[in-house]
């Protein structure tokens, strides 16, 4: 995969076409029992979650992984549009961003949708270095964060 | 990457987060430019595209050159790679947490 900020801004933008109605996907954003099977889905990992699905509401995500290291991610809703958008911040402890925007939006297929997400990252970031580790560490975090999901 | 640290890429993505700096950035990737060339094709005064180039200059992805009362902006594309970088790791979680999202969904559909 390639990034090219030049061209994308301070972002990302993914697109996928999912084999399930838009309702269901929608479902799957937004009612929590379901957020905790894939938002932060990991063998041997707990997750809470809790979430106010509408404009001003908050949610919150907290993953136990195997060693017991808590990772937590939450943000408020900025727009919510059954069963077709969802706007809400994204503060994610691993990576020290704080207040980054994503945007999903569905597209009803019939028995399939489209999804588009874009995740941009605020245009006064206030992601900040740990004290001792910084940038290299949030990485090192991030990446240890996707091998792990991978392996499941 | 730890010398230059979270504040630098602080300013490499607010430089980025522009349209019109992002197009001052395109535009000097092909060639050098003078800051009143790169002022032309925009609906800009000269000074507002002055004040973009200082923001990309501090971000240390425009450097400057003076001679007489010209000054030209070449592109410094270094920082564009740790800017990068960050973007494809959070890309790379997207996916992953996509691909679960999906097997969500199929095990869904088997319930049924």
């Amino acid at each position: 995969m390639t990034s090219d900020p030049v061209r994308d801004g301070a972002g990302v933008s993914i697109r996928r076409v999912l084999n399930a109605p838009c309702k269901q996907v929608f479902e799957a954003w937004t009612r929590p029992e379901l957020m905790a099977r894939w938002f932060f889905a990991g063998e041997g990992w707990t997750t809470k979650v809790s979430a106010d699905v509408r404009v001003g509401g908050r949610y919150e995500l907290t993953m136990r992984d195997t060693s017991g290291e808590e990772h937590a991610q939450f943000g408020e809703y900025r727009e919510v549009v059954p069963v077709t958008r969802l706007v809400f911040t994204w503060s994610f402890a691993p990576l020290a961003v704080v207040d980054s925007i994503v945007t999903v939006e569905l597209v009803d297929l019939g028995a399939s949708t489209e999804l588009n997400l874009t995740h941009v990252l605020p245009p006064d970031p206030k992601i900040r270095r740990s004290h001792e580790d910084g940038w290299t560490g949030c990485l090192r975090n991030l990446d240890l964060f996707v091998t792990k999901n991978r392996e499941n | 990457m730890v010398d230059r640290g979270d504040e630098h890429l602080d300013s490499v993505f607010r430089a980025l987060a522009h349209p019109a700096r992002r197009a001052i950035l395109r535009r000097i990737a092909r060639a050098e430019q003078t800051v009143s060339e790169l002022a032309e094709p925009f609906d800009m005064s000269l000074e507002a595209v002055s004040k973009h180039v200082r923001v990309l200059e501090r971000a240390r992805l425009v450097k400057r050159t003076r001679s007489g009362r010209m000054h030209r902006c070449r592109l410094r594309p270094e920082p564009l790679k740790d800017a990068a970088k960050v973007l494809a790791q959070l890309a790379a979680l997207w996916n992953t947490r996509l691909d679960a999202l999906e097997h969500l969904l199929t095990e869904l559909k088997n319930d049924e």
